[in-house]
């Protein structure tokens, strides 16, 4: 359950805190996509590196692939700033566009 | 799903159906004990019967482990990628399919849509299958569609090269009287 890098750990548990802190102050991302038990983040953790796997749901009418670059980056930003351990890759499913002309009807 | 795991399922199925089948009218008496004795001790010794019957039976567990695998396959596998040097991007063909049939509704004349794709080395095909209201040119509604499905595909989904848009008419609706006067 721990990620180790040379004399400190970090739970995933942090590690996934702050992609759901940085991908929350991006505008076009409505959520995390959730599976049965729990949201769609991978950690995988190799030797002084990590990747990082995300579904996403995302707005309707933004431009995708701007959003997704937006999401790697801050993504990566945030936990090498925080963490000092460098994210080699942001690998991103798309799992669903979220209308929200029908949320805010449903509202 | 291709159609060899269609019919692996439907062999699945069956199976499982005429195992239920027969243990009822086990359990119910109606087949007689003695028969089902007589089934189990012929398989024990008969060595080609045996073998066969380990061989059917040995494919119906095969079957079993096999079938919700291709389930997870067919969630997993249909995926549209995008170019992006900062990792894989992907986007799954069930949103863009269910994205499409919702911009397709929002057009003037169209009543629903079924959207499918398939992505290729050319670009992608989208087939849409529409029901539309008997109002103005279909021919010039079916173009507007085409249109708004491919600037959508290209502004939103970041889809480069959107190779063909086939449309099927398969319903047309026509509104009551009545329907017109509220309007």
């Amino acid at each position: 359950m721990e990620e180790k890098k040379k004399n400190y750990r970090v739970d995933k548990k942090v590690v996934i805190n702050l992609v759901k802190n940085s991908l929350a102050k991006i505008e076009g991302i409505y959520s995390l996509k959730k599976n049965l038990w729990r949201e769609e983040i991978k950690i995988k953790e190799k030797e002084t590196e990590m990747e990082i796997e995300l579904g996403l749901i995302v707005k309707e009418g933004c431009y995708i692939p701007q959003i997704v670059q937006q999401a790697q980056k801050d993504v990566k930003e945030e936990i090498e700033k925080t963490l000092g351990i460098p994210v080699t890759k942001i690998n991103i499913r798309i799992r669903g566009i979220k209308s929200l002309k029908r949320t805010n009807q449903g509202g | 799903m291709r159609i060899y795991q269609k019919i692996l399922w439907v062999i699945g199925i069956v199976v499982l159906g005429i195992l239920s089948v027969g243990t009822i009218l086990v359990i119910t008496e109606v087949i007689p004990r003695f028969v089902i004795i007589g089934v189990l001790t012929t398989l024990h010794e008969e060595m080609m019967i045996s073998l066969i019957s380990f061989i059917v039976f040995g494919f119906f567990l095969g079957l079993a482990i096999y079938l919700p695998f291709t389930l997870k396959r067919e969630e997993d596998g249909v995926f549209v990628s995008l170019k992006n040097p900062q990792g894989e991007v992907e986007i799954s063909q069930k949103a863009i399919c269910e994205f499409i049939q919702r911009i397709g509704k929002e057009i003037k004349g169209v009543e629903d849509v079924k959207a499918s794709i398939k992505p290729g080395e050319e670009g992608m095909d989208v087939f849409l299958s529409l029901s539309t209201w008997a109002e103005g040119e279909i021919p010039r509604l079916i173009d507007e569609v085409q249109t708004t499905v491919k600037n959508y595909l290209n502004q939103t989904i970041g889809v480069e090269s959107v190779r063909e848009v086939k449309v099927k008419v398969n319903r047309i609706l026509y509104k009551k009287e009545g329907d017109e006067k509220k309007a």
